[in-house]
């Protein structure tokens, strides 16, 4: 690589991370306002953000939000994605463009429909809205990950299974799910992620109850400009790089042990 | 270990497309006997594997297993052993619990089964390898790991697809040796499938030659070698020399391009046959024969203990094989003398 290219690359990466050079030293500023640089550094904000109600309510409902997220895209997806990858039946690519589909509909047009059609169904300001919404959003990616690591699977390895005397439940319990097993954890982290950093249908319909981390942090920094903010954005991050770097160890840590089709596979999607 | 009989009956598998995968499939194979299934990519030797294995479903015929019809029972209830192309290991168990995985199936003891995973490592020299993982191992070691997983559960018939077409060929051998070990040892009727000739050969006791579907012969190594039954399994087998003869009235061939032939059969007057003469049967001789045109050498392969002629005898094209020390007088581009006897010229019983 030629040093010119370096050069653009290295460029790219600083304008990219720009922002987190800005947000996490603010989050450690004594000053009362969104002010840079910093005056003095404390942790303050930290505290604040773990203490207030107005700040820990919606963490509380952004876990709560992206745990049923994670679970209920688990329970679609793993079903969808064997059932794409192994069959073959009349509308299987419509299916899959249909599953792919949330990520090409704009959020804000999705969010507007929720507004409407969940409020018809008392479902607006309630974690099972939420959670159904987050979920739509989160199935694409969850399931690109686990059709690519599917697509990498021997199945002559689930075939000497069954000829050993494992009927195909047993196989699926000791085998598949064991082998995959990577693949899920990586499918149900990504699904946990994408629900937590939602802002766009959070501000439509989480209301303020049921209001979600992000949904809070642009109410704050309309209002009052509350240099918390800060703290939350970088607890967000953390939480997000946290979870890259989880499934990023532990498909290395499959391949390291078996060479790895699986691990290989949803390597060049995450 | 029972060793049961297995028996196909008017096998047929049909994809819907022109050619049927497996045409009409008739074998059967005694107790304890080792039949390979010999034929090239495509031939229907694998997917016949599979209908009898029971991870693909004839569409007509019938597969008994001993007394059994097997067509209805799933694969997970036939109590057969498959050792694997890629040896299909379970990559997150160590050796042992992957050859341990037919007993706990079976709700085996942990000490039995300790005791039955320990014999089978024996058999196959892996001993002091239990804890290792698959990725931990060599390709033959998978091998080993793989076949000791398919004969430790004592099925009534083991499987074998291409196992050893992903070692190199030192290991290869070695490995040959040690199936054919295993093999005389347990007593245990094996199904071998693949596509090289010198496997199937040193391997079996009797060899299917699979083509396009169909089985073209079935016999000993040495029936299929020299008495082949059609022209396929005489080019598909071996080095070959297979020339085109006319029955004469005398019962000897007129041969295109080399003149008259006899044959170890006599020829019926006014028939178009293959005639099979294998090159290393073919002698080099010191003058003309039988009024035998001579031949022209137009290029010699050493293999250093013997050596291959290429060239054409009369106008026929010609292959012989002799040994080192025999070929040292002649030149690459030069003209000998060939003779054979009439026994080793095989008339192959199918009109040309």
């Amino acid at each position: 690589m030629s040093w010119q290219i370096r050069t653009l690359a290295v460029a790219i990466a600083i304008f990219l991370a720009a922002p987190l050079f800005i947000v996490i030293p603010m989050s450690f500023s004594t000053a009362q306002s969104l002010s840079f640089p910093p005056p003095g550094y404390s942790l303050r904000n930290y505290a604040n953000f773990f203490s207030d109600p107005t700040w820990t309510q919606p963490l509380i409902n952004s876990v709560i939000i992206g745990i049923g997220t994670s679970v209920l895209t688990m329970l679609l997806v793993v079903p969808a994605s064997f059932a794409v990858i192994r069959n073959e039946f009349r509308g299987r690519s419509a299916l899959r463009l249909l599953l792919m589909l949330p990520m090409i509909v704009p959020t804000i047009v999705m969010a507007l429909g929720y507004y409407i059609y969940f409020g018809d169904l008392g479902l607006v300001q309630s974690y099972p809205g939420v959670i159904l919404a987050h979920t739509c959003i989160a199935i694409p990616i969850s399931f690109l990950i686990l059709t690519a690591a599917l697509k990498g699977f021997d199945r002559s390895v689930e075939q000497a299974a069954m000829g050993l005397g494992a009927t195909p439940l047993t196989t699926f319990r000791l085998v598949t799910f064991p082998m995959l097993r990577p693949a899920f954890l990586v499918a149900a982290l990504f699904a946990f992620i994408s629900s937590f950093d939602e802002a766009v249908i959070s501000l439509f319909i989480s209301g303020r109850d049921k209001a979600t981390l992000p949904r809070q942090m642009f109410n704050s920094f309309r209002q009052e400009a509350d240099p918390t903010i800060s703290a939350a954005a970088s607890f967000l991050f953390l939480l997000v790089l946290t979870g890259i770097v989880i499934s990023r160890v532990y498909a290395w840590l499959r391949a390291r042990q078996r060479g790895a089709a699986v691990a290989g596979a949803f390597g060049d999607k995450t | 270990m029972t060793a049961r009989s297995l028996s196909i009956r008017n096998v047929t598998k049909s994809y819907g497309a022109l050619q049927n995968a497996v045409d009409d499939v008739t074998l059967d194979v005694l107790p304890g006997e080792f039949v390979s299934f010999l034929g090239p990519s495509g031939s229907g030797k694998t997917t016949t594997l599979m209908m009898v294995a029971g991870f693909q479903d004839p569409t007509a015929g019938e597969i008994r297993l001993g007394d059994r019809v097997i067509g209805p029972i799933p694969p997970y209830r036939r109590n057969i052993g498959m050792v694997f192309q890629n040896y299909a290991l379970f990559p997150h168990l160590s050796v042992a619990d992957n050859i341990g995985f037919p007993l706990r199936m079976r709700g085996m003891g942990t000490a039995e089964k300790t005791e039955r995973v320990g014999r089978a490592l024996d058999m196959v020299n892996l001993k002091g390898f239990e804890s290792r993982f698959p990725a931990e191992l060599s390709g033959g070691q998978q091998q080993r790991v793989a076949l000791a997983r398919a004969l430790v559960f004592e099925p009534d018939l083991i499987l074998l697809d291409e196992p050893l077409g992903a070692l190199d060929k030192n290991l290869r051998e070695h490995m040959q040796v040690e199936l054919k070990r295993i093999h005389r040892e347990l007593g245990v009727t094996m199904i071998y499938v693949t596509h090289d000739q010198t496997e199937a050969m040193t391997m079996s006791d009797r060899i299917a030659v699979f083509n396009k579907g169909r089985i073209e012969q079935v016999g000993t190594p040495t029936d299929i070698y020299f008495k082949p039954q059609t022209s396929f399994v005489a080019s598909f087998i071996g080095d070959s020399n297979l020339l085109s003869g006319v029955g004469r009235q005398d019962g000897g061939f007129d041969v295109d391009g080399i003149g008259k032939v006899k044959g170890a059969e006599a020829a019926t007057a006014g028939r178009r046959q293959p005639l099979l003469l294998r090159p290393e049967m073919v002698r080099l001789a010191a003058k003309p024969s039988d009024g035998r045109p001579p031949m022209k050498i137009e290029a010699r392969v050493n293999y250093g203990d013997n050596v291959l002629l290429i060239g054409k005898l009369g106008t026929a094209p010609f292959r012989v094989r002799v040994p080192g020390p025999e070929a040292k007088g002649l030149s690459d581009d030069g003209e000998c003398h060939v003779t054979w006897q009439a026994e080793d010229v095989h008339v192959v019983p199918e009109t040309a």
